[in-house]
């Protein structure tokens, strides 16, 4: 009788700390380390060295009429996305969006937004700025721009076809809801549907790998 | 009994006022417009690239002859006055909650059959602008 009472409380025991332990296990392997986020889009093979898509040159116009280029997002990582004010769907999704991502990473002085209004004959410079305005947000963290209206479509087709597995796929701007995120290289390491809530915080995840991946590299 | 009577009331206020059918019907027309907007929006996309596809036709080939130059720039042209079509018909479009602080029933269903018909017509605009620029693009090779 002790015995069999004896050797069911160490059983029971066995049991109890096994389970603990594959808790533990299986906690550890859900802790994401920091990860590297790959770089996305066409590369070319040169002499042995891998040259990956970049950004081109750009220059546009912001809500404070001050010019935007590559050089304003020097050193840094930032989001972009197109858009227009007066898009009754999609663009408001994207907008807020884009917020969260504002507001989540505010402080952060390694990360900017990019929004570029595809309505470049209706979305004037004061029309931009009091949509930064109402949405609470300053030019030097989220420029809204405007410019050249091929300028601003030629550039959307680079980042987009970037994000597509196929880049002859029709549409183009069915991937209008799309949100990218480009390094200080001008190489794009992740994209996200900015229309969907769980795709934009798998989103903000990868950028803080990012941010991560830029301090280490300062170090 | 008041006390039920109270939280009854703060039940309701929290819930907000259930929808008319007259709501309801404007809803669900604001809804097919905003589905046939949906569906022409994308375009925007694709005469991008069939304007490219002309306009670089007009660069690269040689010996076009005038009427070739016309008849492109008139495609190109015909794209960018559908682009614009849309974004003029976007930026008049009223948004609902607008429409329904200052407009009746009646008026609210006439404005969104009318702009239904006006994106249906927008989307054809885009549709044959795209697949007159494209077929001529497929000529030129």
């Amino acid at each position: 009788m002790e015995f069999t009472k004896f050797t069911t409380m160490k059983l029971s025991n066995i049991q109890s700390i096994s389970l603990l332990l594959l808790i533990g296990v299986l906690w550890s392997a859900c802790q994401e380390g920091p990860k590297t986020l790959p770089i996305l889009g066409n590369k070319d093979e040169v002499n042995g060295k891998t040259i990956y898509h970049e950004i081109p040159d750009f220059s546009f116009v912001n809500q404070d009429s001050m010019e935007v280029n590559n050089q304003t997002f020097a050193g840094k990582a930032y989001i972009s996305d197109h858009f227009f004010i007066s898009c009754p769907t999609i663009c408001p999704k994207l907008s807020k969006s884009m917020l969260r991502i504002h507001d989540k990473f505010k402080t952060d002085k390694n990360l900017l937004l990019l929004s570029h209004s595809i309505d470049t004959k209706y979305d004037t410079i004061p029309r931009l700025k009091k949509y930064a305005t109402n949405l609470g947000v300053t030019s030097d963290k989220w420029h809204f721009v405007t410019g050249e209206k091929q300028a601003i479509l030629d550039i959307a087709e680079d980042y987009f076809n970037v994000a597509l597995e196929d880049s002859d796929a029709p549409g183009g701007y069915n991937h209008s809801g799309r949100l990218i995120l480009v390094d200080k290289n001008r190489r794009i390491r992740a994209f996200c549907d900015g229309t969907d809530p769980k795709s934009v915080d798998k989103f903000m995840v990868d950028i803080q790998h990012l941010l991560v991946e830029m301090e280490t590299d300062k170090g | 009994m008041n006390r039920y009577i109270f939280f009854f009331v703060l039940f309701i206020l929290a819930c907000g006022e259930p929808m008319t059918e007259a709501q309801k019907l404007e809803d669900a027309k604001w809804e097919a417009v905003m589905a046939n907007h949906d569906v022409v929006m994308p375009m925007m996309g694709t005469t991008n690239k069939v304007r490219k596809k002309l306009k670089k036709a007009l660069k690269e080939k040689e010996n076009l002859s005038g009427e070739t130059v016309t008849k492109i720039n008139a495609l190109i042209s015909d794209l960018d006055k559908a682009d614009e079509g849309m974004m003029d018909w976007m930026n008049g479009f009223q948004q609902l909650k607008k429409l329904q602080a200052e407009k009746d029933h009646k008026a609210i269903l006439k404005y969104l059959t009318e702009q239904d018909v006006i994106i249906k017509q927008v989307g054809s605009d885009m549709t044959n602008s795209i697949k007159a620029g494209m077929d001529f693009v497929e000529s030129l090779q």
